[in-house]
C-alpha cells in the first residue's frame, strides 16, 4: 500500500540497490532524475534572490524530498549521492545541448531547464559538453577517477562526501581529482587551442 | 596514447605530483628514461595541474567583497550542509563577525525556517566562553542570516586531519567542550549535532562549540518524530539514530565520538552495526587506561550506561587531570636504562591498574588496515616505509609502500605467492624481500620502489618458522645483500654475503655445533660490524662479528646479550652505538617486547617509549629519528546480553568492560546463583582461572597453574569449579574450590579427558575422553567413586543435561555439528538442531542457545535460541568478531555470556624521537 508513495518507494529501492539489484538501480534513476530537474528549475526562480546555487544543495533537497528519513541509514545516503551525481551530469549535459542547439537555431526539442542561465554563459555550456565527452573516454580506462571528477565537477561534492560514496580515503579522492582535473585541462586545451 | 598507457601515466604523474616541483625533472628522467612520449604526457599534466581549478557549472555565488546592510563581507570561511559562513565586519560596531547564510533549500521550507529561528532563540540565550555567541538574526533584502561571534582558528575536524592530537590537547578540548555542553544543558538545550566540524579551536587556545543549528528545545521531543532525522549519522547516538529523539546523553555520546576521533584519527563506529569500537590502545598504546574507560562510557550504546550529565563527565575528566600530572619534559633520546624506564614498561603491562604511564615520546599507529601488516623498512629519507601486508581478503602477503604519515598504500608486488620481510637499500633504488617459493625454498628478490624490474637474486632454505629468518640486510654501499641460508655441508644456518652484480656468495659466520645457526643479520651504518642472532632450540642471543673493509669477517664473534630468550630482529640505530631488538622469555610473538643494548655489550634495557605487548621487527630511519615497529594484537574479551525476565527481549551484546584487560579474557561461566563469573585469562602472564562478581568487579585469581585449556564449569551448588589441565603431556579433569583450596585431579587415565558439565543433581561430572579410541562422553562422581562410566557409544563430544536431568544434549564433533539428544532412561538418540557451525551450546529451560554461521568460513556468528517446545529457532544477536568457546546462559536464563576476539592482526607503529 506504500508503493505509490515515492518517498517510501525510493527508500525500498535504495535498500535493494545496496544489495546489488540492478533493476532497482535503474528505477532509482527514473525517480531521481525528474526530481532533480524539477528542483533545478525551481531553483532558477529563486536564484536571483539567492546567494547559493550549488549542485550539492540540489541533491540535498532531492534527498530530503524523496526519501523517508526515518527508514534509511547513511549508506543509503551515500548511494543516493553517487546516483544523483550521475544524474546531475545528465541534467547539465542535456541542458547545455539544448541551450546550444537553441542558440544555433536547430530547433531541436530536447528538455532543458527552462529559464536557467548558468554562470559563465555559452563558454561554460561548451565546457560542460567537452568535460562530458572527455569523461566518456576516461571512463573506459579509469572508472574511479571518472566517478571522482563527476561528483566533483558536476555535483560539486566535497572530498569527504566523495570518499564516503566510493568507500576510499579522502586522500585518494584528492589524488584522483588532482589528476582528473589536470587531464581535463589538457583535453579541453587540445579541443580549443587558444 | 594517453588512454592506452593510462596506468603507467597515472602512476608516474601521481608520484611526480607528490614531489616538490624542483625534484620532478630528475624523477622523470630516472623513471621515463628514453620514453619521451610518457615524459611529455606527464609534463603536460603536471603543468595543467597548476591551472586554476575547474569550476563546477552550478557554482555558488561568492559574496566576498560585497556589503549587506551594515556588514562588509571579507571572505567565505566555511560551508556545511546547512549553509555558508562568511567573515565580515560590522561597520556600525566595528567588530569582526561571522555571518551564516542558510542554503536555499532550508529557507524555502517553512519547517526549516522555523528551525532556523529556533536556533537563534536557543543560541541567543548563551553567554559562555565555550559556546559561540550569537549576536542576532537579520533579514536584509530577503536574505535571512545569523550574526555570530567570529572565532579565528580552525575546526577540530581540520585539526584531526593534520595528525594525532596530543593527550594534553585531547583532555583540554574534551573538558572545554563538556563545559559548553553543561551550560547548554543547564538551560534545557540539546545540541543534537556535536561533531568535530562544529567544535572550533580558537587561536587563543579556547574551544568553542558552534552551530546550534539543529538544537531544538529539549522539551519538544514530539517534533523529532515527524521531521527528517536531524544530526550527522556518524556522530548520531544510537537512540537518535533510531528516531527516538535526543537528550543530554546523546550529546555526550556525540562528544565521545569526537574524542575517540581525536585520539585515533578514525571514527569509533565506521559501520553502524558495530556494537563497540576498537580499543583506543590499539591505535595509541600509551593511552591512559582511565581515559579509555571515560571514552567507553561516553560511547555506551545504552544511554543508561553513559555519564548521565555533562557535569558527571566533567567530574571524571577533571579527576583524570589532577592525578595524571604533566608529561615530563622531553629527555634526550635513548637515556641510559634506568629503573624508571623499566618501570614504564611494567606499568603498561599492568594497565588495568589505576596508574597512568608517563612517556617522553608518543607512539602513534601508522597502519591499521585489516589483516597483518608486518616488518617495516624505511626509505633513505625516512619519509616512506615498505612493509608486508596480508589482507584478510587476499590471503597472501604482498610488499607495499606508503608515506609514513599517509593512509594510502601502494602494493608493489602482486605475485600469488607470499612476499615478506622487505628491506630498503641504502640508496633507495631497490627493495629486497623474500618470496615463499615452496615449503622448503625462499626466493630472495629485489624490486624498485615503484614496483618495477623485479628480479630473483638467489634462493635460500626456509626455517621452521619463516618470521624468524629476519630481514635481508644491505651493505652500506648497496652492492651486497646479507642473507641467512642453510649450509648444505653442516646443515646449520650461516650468514652469507651475496654480491648483486657477480652473485658471488661468501660465508660470514660459522656457528658452533651446539647451535642451529645464525639469523636476523643487521649491518652497522659504517659497514664494519654485523650483528645477528645465534640460535639454539629457537632461543638465542645477539652476537657481533667485526667486518673488514672488504666485507669479510675478522676475528671471532662476540656475544652481546645474555637473555637466553626468544630473541629476534636486531637493528642498528644510526648515530648511536646501540642496537634495538625484540625478545621474550619463551617462543611467543605475543610476549615480545623491544629492548636495546649497547654495541659494546653490557646489560640490555627497555626502550624509552611505550610499545604495548607483542612488539617486534623494529626499523630505524637512516637519520635515527624515527622508529617503526610491528605490534601483534590478540585480545579476547567477555561480552554479555541480558533480559529483564524470561519473556522479555534480549539486549544487544555489550563488552563487560570492568573485566577487560589488554590480554585475553575468555570462556566465561556464570555461577548457579548468578552472583559470580568464572573465566580464563592470561592477564597475569599465563592462562589461569579467575573469578569476579557478576558485574565484572572484584576480579580474583583462583588458580596458579600457568596453562589451561578453557573449560570452566561450576558445580550446581556453586562451591566447586571443574576444569581441564595438561601439566604433564595429557589432559585431565581437575576440580578446585570456588573460593579456596588447591586443584584436585579427578581423571587419571593416560588418555585425554576434557570437562563437559555437571549433572543437574551434582552427583556426576560429565567429561569426554578418547580412551576407547574414539571420543565419547563419560561421567564419574566428583569425589571419585563411582569411577568413570561410559555414556555415549556412537561418538560424543560436548554433553549437558536437560534441566530435569532426564536427557543429555551433546555434539559429536568439535565443529560443523548437530546437537543430539540422548534419553538417559531409554537410550534413544535423536537430532535436535541439525547444524551448528560453532563450538559449544548451552541448555536452559525448554531452550538451547548456540552460535552458528550460514557460511563455513565466515568470521563472526549468529547467536540463536532453539525453542524445544515449538521447535522454532530465533536469532538473538549477530556478532561480527570471531567467537571463541561457545555460550553460557545463567540459571535464570536472563544473562548470556560469551567471549569474542576483538583484536587479531598486526599493525605498524611509529615513534618520533625529536
Amino acid at each position: 500500500m506504500f508503493m505509490n508513495d515515492p518517498a517510501t518507494d525510493l527508500t525500498v529501492l535504495l535498500g535493494k540497490m545496496k544489495d546489488g539489484d540492478t533493476d532497482a538501480a535503474s528505477r532509482v534513476i527514473s525517480v531521481v532524475y525528474p526530481e532533480l530537474r524539477r528542483i533545478a528549475r525551481s531553483y532558477m526562480a529563486r536564484e536571483r534572490i539567492s546567494h547559493t546555487l550549488e549542485p550539492t544543495a540540489l541533491i540535498h533537497e532531492a534527498w530530503l524530498r524523496l526519501v523517508d528519513q526515518t527508514r534509511v541509514d547513511w549508506r543509503d545516503r551515500a548511494h543516493f549521492f553517487g546516483v544523483a551525481a550521475s544524474m546531475m551530469r545528465r541534467v547539465l549535459v542535456d541542458h547545455a545541448r539544448q541551450r546550444l542547439a537553441d542558440k544555433r537555431g536547430s530547433g531541436m526539442r530536447a528538455e532543458s531547464l527552462d529559464g536557467l542561465e548558468l554562470p559563465g554563459g555559452e563558454q561554460k555550456l561548451e565546457e560542460i559538453l567537452s568535460v562530458h565527452e572527455a569523461l566518456e573516454r576516461l571512463g573506459r580506462v579509469d572508472q574511479q577517477q571518472t566517478k571522482v571528477v563527476e561528483m566533483r565537477y558536476f555535483a560539486g561534492m566535497e572530498v569527504d562526501e566523495i570518499a564516503a560514496v566510493l568507500s576510499v580515503s579522502p586522500r585518494t579522492v584528492d589524488r584522483e581529482w588532482a589528476m582528473g582535473r589536470a587531464w581535463l585541462q589538457v583535453e579541453l586545451a587540445r579541443k580549443n587551442p587558444s | 596514447m594517453t588512454e592506452e598507457r593510462w596506468p603507467q601515466i597515472k602512476e608516474t604523474f601521481l608520484e611526480a605530483v607528490s614531489l616538490a616541483p624542483h625534484d620532478r625533472a630528475a624523477f622523470l628522467t630516472r623513471v621515463c628514461g628514453d620514453d619521451h612520449d610518457l615524459r611529455r604526457v606527464v609534463e603536460d599534466l603536471l603543468q595543467a595541474s597548476e591551472l586554476p581549478e575547474l569550476e563546477s557549472p552550478l557554482r555558488s555565488v561568492d559574496l566576498s567583497g560585497s556589503t549587506i546592510g551594515r556588514y562588509v563581507i571579507s571572505a567565505r570561511v566555511g560551508r556545511g550542509g546547512m549553509g555558508v559562513v562568511y567573515k565580515a565586519t560590522d561597520s556600525v560596531l566595528g567588530r569582526t563577525v561571522a555571518l551564516k547564510f542558510l542554503a536555499p533549500e532550508i529557507t524555502a521550507s517553512d519547517e526549516f525556517r522555523m528551525r532556523f529561528i529556533q536556533e537563534a532563540k536557543a543560541a541567543a540565550t548563551f553567554d559562555h566562553p565555550n559556546i559561540c555567541a550569537l549576536y542576532g538574526i537579520e533579514q536584509v533584502a530577503g536574505q535571512t542570516f545569523l550574526v555570530m561571534s567570529y572565532i579565528e582558528g580552525k575546526t577540530l575536524k581540520e585539526r584531526i586531519e593534520e595528525g594525532p592530537v596530543s593527550f594534553d590537547d585531547v583532555h583540554r578540548i574534551a573538558t572545554e567542550a563538556a563545559e559548553g555542553l553543561r551550560e547548554a544543558h543547564r538551560q534545557g538545550i540539546i545540541h543534537r549535532d556535536i561533531k568535530p566540524s562544529n567544535i572550533l579551536l580558537g587561536v587563543n587556545g579556547r574551544t568553542v562549540i558552534t552551530d546550534f543549528g539543529l538544537a531544538w528545545f529539549a522539551g519538544q521531543e514530539s517534533n523529532s518524530r515527524t521531521g527528517p532525522s536531524v544530526g550527522t549519522p556518524a556522530y548520531m547516538s544510537p537512540e537518535q539514530f533510531r528516531g527516538e529523539g535526543a537528550g543530554e546523553r546523546s550529546d555526550i555520546w556525540s562528544l565521545g565520538v569526537a574524542v575517540y576521533e581525536m585520539i585515533t584519527g578514525r571514527l569509533p563506529f565506521p559501520e553502524r552495526s558495530m556494537s563497540s569500537p576498537e580499543p583506543l590502545s590499539k591505535f595509541r598504546p600509551d593511552v591512559d587506561p582511565r581515559l579509555c574507560r571515560v571514552v567507553d562510557r561516553m560511547l555506551a550504546p545504552d544511554p543508561e550506561d553513559r555519564f548521565q550529565s555533562a557535569d558527571a563527565l566533567l567530574g571524571e575528566l577533571k579527576g583524570l587531570r589532577s592525578s595524571a600530572g604533566n608529561l615530563p619534559a622531553r629527555r634526550l633520546f635513548w637515556p641510559i636504562a634506568t629503573a624508571a624506564a623499566l618501570g614504564l614498561v611494567i606499568v603498561l603491562y599492568s594497565s588495568w591498574q589505576e596508574t597512568a604511564p608517563a612517556t617522553p615520546f608518543e607512539t602513534i599507529p601508522i597502519t591499521s588496515y585489516t589483516g597483518m601488516e608486518d616488518s617495516s623498512s624505511f626509505s633513505p629519507d625516512g619519509e616512506q616505509i615498505a612493509f608486508s601486508w596480508r589482507s584478510e581478503a587476499v590471503g597472501n602477503s604482498e610488499i607495499c609502500v606508503k608515506l609514513v604519515h599517509a593512509v594510502d598504500r601502494r602494493c608493489i608486488t602482486s605475485d600469488p605467492r607470499s612476499d615478506f620481510l622487505p628491506s630498503w637499500s641504502p640508496k633507495g633504488d631497490w627493495i629486497a624481500f623474500l618470496r615463499s617459493l615452496s615449503p622448503q625454498r625462499l626466493g630472495v628478490y629485489i624490486i624498485s620502489p615503484l614496483g618495477e624490474q623485479e628480479r630473483q637474486v638467489t634462493e635460500v632454505a626456509t626455517r621452521e618458522t619463516l618470521e624468524y629468518l629476519g630481514r635481508i640486510a644491505w651493505t652500506p654501499d648497496g652492492e651486497k645483500l646479507i642473507v641467512s641460508d642453510r649450509d648444505p655441508a653442516s646443515g646449520q644456518f650461516r650468514l652469507w654475503s651475496l654480491a648483486l652484480e657477480s652473485l658471488e656468495r661468501i660465508p660470514l659466520t660459522t656457528p658452533p655445533m651446539s647451535s642451529q645457526g645464525d639469523r636476523n643479520p643487521s649491518v652497522s651504518p659504517d659497514g664494519r660490524a654485523l650483528v645477528f642472532v645465534r640460535e639454539s632450540n629457537l632461543l638465542g642471543d645477539l652476537y657481533m662479528q667485526a667486518i673488514s673493509p672488504e666485507f669479510l669477517p675478522t676475528g671471532i664473534p662476540r656475544q652481546l646479550t645474555f637473555e637466553n630468550g626468544f630473541t629476534v630482529d636486531p637493528v642498528w640505530i644510526p648515530g648511536k652505538e646501540e642496537i634495538l631488538f625484540a625478545s621474550a622469555e619463551a617462543v611467543s610473538i605475543t610476549n615480545l617486547q623491544l629492548r636495546k643494548v649497547s654495541a659494546s655489550g653490557g646489560e640490555s634495557g627497555a626502550v624509552p617509549f611505550v610499545t604495548g605487548e607483542g612488539a617486534y621487527a623494529p626499523a630505524v630511519s637512516p637519520d635515527g629519528r624515527r622508529i617503526a615497529f610491528t605490534r601483534y594484537q590478540n585480545d579476547r574479551n567477555i561480552w554479555r546480553l541480558d533480559r529483564a525476565n524470561p519473556s522479555a527481549a534480549w539486549t544487544q551484546p555489550r563488552k563487560l568492560s570492568e573485566l577487560s584487560s589488554t590480554r585475553d579474557e575468555a570462556f566465561p561461566a556464570m555461577s548457579p546463583d548468578g552472583t559470580r563469573i568464572a573465566f580464563v585469562s592470561n592477564r597475569s602472564g599465563a592462562f589461569d582461572i579467575w573469578v569476579s562478581n557478576s558485574d565484572g568487579s572484584n576480579v580474583v585469581q583462583r588458580t596458579f597453574l600457568g596453562s589451561l585449556s578453557g573449560s570452566v564449569e561450576w558445580s550446581p551448588d556453586g562451591k566447586q569449579i571443574a576444569f581441564d589441565w595438561n601439566p604433564d603431556g595429557n589432559w585431565d579433569v581437575y576440580i578446585v574450590g570456588a573460593d579456596q583450596g588447591d586443584p584436585r585431579r579427578l581423571t587419571t587415565s593416560p588418555s585425554d579427558e576434557f570437562v563437559d558439565a555437571w549433572s543437574r543433581d551434582g552427583r556426576f561430572l560429565y567429561f569426554n575422553s578418547n580412551q576407547t579410541g574414539s571420543v565419547q562422553i563419560w561421567k564419574m562422581a566428583p569425589a571419585g567413586n563411582p569411577g568413570p562410566i561410559q555414556v555415549t557409544r556412537n561418538g560424543g563430544y560436548l554433553g549437558a543435561e536437560s534441566l530435569d536431568g532426564k536427557d543429555l544434549y551433546y555434539t559429536k564433533e568439535p565443529r560443523t555439528s548437530a546437537i543430539h539428544k540422548l534419553s538417559l532412561s531409554t537410550g534413544i538418540e535423536e537430532i535436535v538442531v541439525p547444524s551448528m557451525r560453532y563450538f559449544g551450546f548451552a541448555v536452559a529451560a525448554q531452550a538451547l542457545f548456540y552460535f552458528t554461521t550460514d557460511v563455513p568460513e565466515q568470521i563472526g556468528a549468529s547467536l540463536k535460541v532453539f525453542d524445544l517446545a515449538n521447535r522454532r529457532t530465533t536469532t538473538i544477536a549477530t556478532v561480527t568478531a570471531p567467537v571463541s568457546g561457545g555460550v553460557n546462559v545463567s540459571s535464570n536464563a536472563q544473562t548470556i555470556l560469551y567471549s569474542q576476539r576483538d583484536q587479531l592482526g598486526s599493525d605498524l607503529f611509529l615513534v618520533t624521537t625529536d
